[in-house]
């Protein structure tokens, strides 16, 4: 008999923590950030990229993932596997959407504008339409096994695109750029230890999102096979 | 400290925590859904077997 997710004690605990870290962060961010040399905007505008980034590195992580149980799936033909996949691209889809909410505010805040057409807005974007795509791919594949595989293909190749998100401010001159240049490792140890507690925070967060998920496709898996034992 | 931007930070955390709780708050009204009809089937299908023994 299958138990709600959150009557393990696992999921409780991991819960628990999460919110605890998440209410501390909020705090650390509010009371501790000092400006950020080197960047735009006044100091609250600069303490969006503390919840913009880390967002950022979780979409990236998420798809990681989808790219990892890609292969997998491929390999061994086990739907764990592309539970696994489908599960990590809705979350990273879910932090892709926050990056391109939470962009354009801190933009407006910092340029007088929220969106300029520069490499790394435009390359997020394309990374978030892929993955519209993949989710398109799911929904009007055909059969089931057929738009596993496809996606499982499509979730593999669509990983190229974030190291492209990563290194998009060293392809092009800074003269074309408008995200800030400065470094994370250059700033002050407050400033990175909050940011790095925010990051582990979102990365703690998402991987008991995917878990959460992974345990619903399962279930629909069991309602739908019919393989719900008494 | 400067608060000038302070709308657009409050707007990020109201974005950003409501959109996480929200997340949790659909799948946990997936789960009591499926469990539901779970829960039916099994019922069901406990019916089904008695009757054949």
């Amino acid at each position: 008999m299958r138990k709600p997710f959150h009557s393990k004690t696992s999921s409780r605990i991991m819960l628990a923590v999460i919110s605890t870290m998440a209410i501390a962060g909020l705090f650390l961010v509010l009371e501790f950030t000092p400006s950020i040399s080197g960047q735009a905007g006044d100091v609250m505008a600069q303490k969006i990229f503390y919840y913009h980034v880390p967002s950022a590195w979780t979409t990236g992580l998420a798809y990681f993932v989808v790219m990892i149980a890609g292969i997998q799936f491929l390999r061994t033909g086990d739907h764990k596997w592309d539970w696994v996949g489908l599960a990590s691209a809705e979350i990273g889809t879910l932090f892709c959407a926050l990056v391109l909410i939470t962009g354009p505010i801190w933009g407006k805040a910092a340029w007088g504008q929220p969106w300029t057409w520069e490499p790394r807005l435009v390359t997020t974007l394309i990374l978030f339409l892929i993955y519209v795509g993949y989710f398109m791919l799911r929904q009007f594949g055909g059969h089931y096994e057929r738009a596993a595989r496809n996606s499982a293909v499509l979730g593999i190749l669509a990983f190229v695109d974030v190291p492209i998100v990563y290194v998009s401010l060293k392809f092009w001159s800074e003269e074309t750029q408008a995200h800030p240049q400065a470094q994370m490792g250059g700033q002050s140890t407050t400033i990175l230890w909050i940011f790095l507690f925010v990051l582990s925070t979102f990365a703690l967060l998402s991987v008991h999102m995917i878990r959460y998920r992974i345990h619903l496709l399962s279930l629909r898996n069991e309602l739908l096979t019919g393989n719900h034992g008494i | 400290m400067e608060y000038s931007h302070f709308g657009y930070f409050l707007a990020v955390c109201i974005i950003v925590f409501g959109t996480v709780i929200g997340w949790h708050i659909r799948m946990l009204f997936i789960e009591k859904r499926l469990m539901k009809r779970l829960d039916y089937l099994r019922g069901r299908r406990g019916e089904t077997d008695s009757d054949d023994g």
